[in-house]
């Protein structure tokens, strides 16, 4: 199975968020999955392209405290920031 | 299965009639005379605490012990058993042995329920905790110094001769004070959030027990409190109100097929 760089990328990110969501609990990360497969049809690794669907998710559960949410997520990818790609993500998740 | 607004709106329309009704079951009784008052006051605590007991229980089932939510509802049905030992105790002594039940061994599960309490606030909110703010927190804190100020005025001001009792009385309002902190800023940090509702319904929840444990204490005091007594309809309301807020919660959380977020990689 080729490996692309997209995806590599995809699954960091996607972990990262695994990651924080699980930090609160499964069903969290269940319920955050599912809504993006709902709302947006799409899963959590697509995120990488579309953070404002990860965004307006957190928004809608979590209300006024997503931002700190997105912040854990931003605090995990701080390593890998320096690359493009998950800069500009985290600039979207903003 | 995807909270809708309309099964919001239906479940409050519930919540509204558990409230009334519970409210005319207690005046109800109250116009029935005293002593049915009191049968109904005390078993009106068994539905009560006995549904959010196993709403607590459900819950604890759903999110497991892992992750902060996991801890947050382990400690919240804590509170539940606690509150409805308590409450058992309570129907005990009063209704079958017939002596007075305060202070006795259900103040301690009352006020054991407290820490389990507030052990749910602090793990729910510790995800989120960078999003207090000190302003958030001074506010709410002059709110919990002014709950406590009058509190304490109308336990310890108006105490009688039984240190012990007064003691035990002034535990409530200073515990009660403490639990208003968090659930305000937790109303203020998940506002417009779904995750909201239930702690709207926990914050009011922690006020209507704050002005029944003043109400009763004040009673207490004069020796013209009894349970069943129309002031006690807050303590009803407050274990609803948490009841709703978790049942609102568990179904927010409500588990559906479970999806492989990472099969899109594969895909």
């Amino acid at each position: 199975m080729d490996v692309t760089d997209i995806q590599i990328k995809k699954a960091l990110v996607a972990f990262s968020i695994e990651k924080v969501l699980f930090g609160m609990g499964e069903p969290v990360y269940q319920r955050v999955a599912d809504a993006l497969k709902n709302d947006y049809g799409c899963y959590v690794p697509d995120c990488y392209d579309h953070p404002e669907y990860l965004k307006r998710v957190l928004a809608d559960l979590y209300g006024n405290a997503y931002a700190t949410i997105i912040g854990s997520i931003r605090e995990n990818l701080k390593e890998f920031s320096h690359q493009d790609s998950v800069q500009k993500f985290l600039v979207a998740l903003n | 299965m995807m909270q809708t607004t309309l099964q919001t709106i239906l479940e409050q329309k519930y919540l509204a009639a558990a409230l009334v009704s519970c409210g005319i079951v207690v005046l109800f009784a109250n116009a029935l005379g005293r002593e049915a008052a009191v049968v109904a006051g005390n078993f009106m605590y068994v539905p009560t605490t006995g549904i959010l007991l196993i709403l607590a229980t459900v819950a604890v089932f759903k999110f497991g012990t892992s992750g902060h939510h996991g801890i947050a509802w382990f400690a919240f049905a804590g509170y539940a058993a606690s509150a409805f030992t308590a409450e058992m105790l309570w129907i005990g002594q009063e209704v079958y042995l017939q002596i007075d039940p305060f202070p006795s061994a259900a103040d301690v599960f009352y006020l054991i329920g407290y820490p389990f309490l507030l052990m749910f606030f602090i793990a729910y909110l510790q995800p989120v905790k960078a999003g207090i703010t000190k302003k958030m927190l001074a506010a709410t804190s002059v709110f919990s110094l002014s709950v406590l100020a009058l509190g304490l005025y109308v336990t310890v001001g108006n105490g009688t001769d039984d240190v012990f009792a007064t003691v035990v009385a002034a535990i409530y309002p200073v515990f009660d004070s403490i639990l208003i902190v968090p659930a305000l800023i937790g109303v203020a940090l998940f506002f417009k959030g779904k995750v909201n509702f239930m702690w709207t319904l926990f914050c009011l929840g922690t006020i209507c027990v704050f002005v029944a444990d003043a109400a009763f204490l004040l009673g207490q005091n004069e020796d013209s409190y009894y349970t069943g007594n129309p002031a006690e309809i807050l303590f009803y309301w407050n274990y609803i109100l948490l009841a709703f807020g978790v049942k609102n919660h568990t179904s927010l959380f409500q588990s559906r097929k479970k999806r492989d977020g990472l099969g899109a990689l594969h895909a």
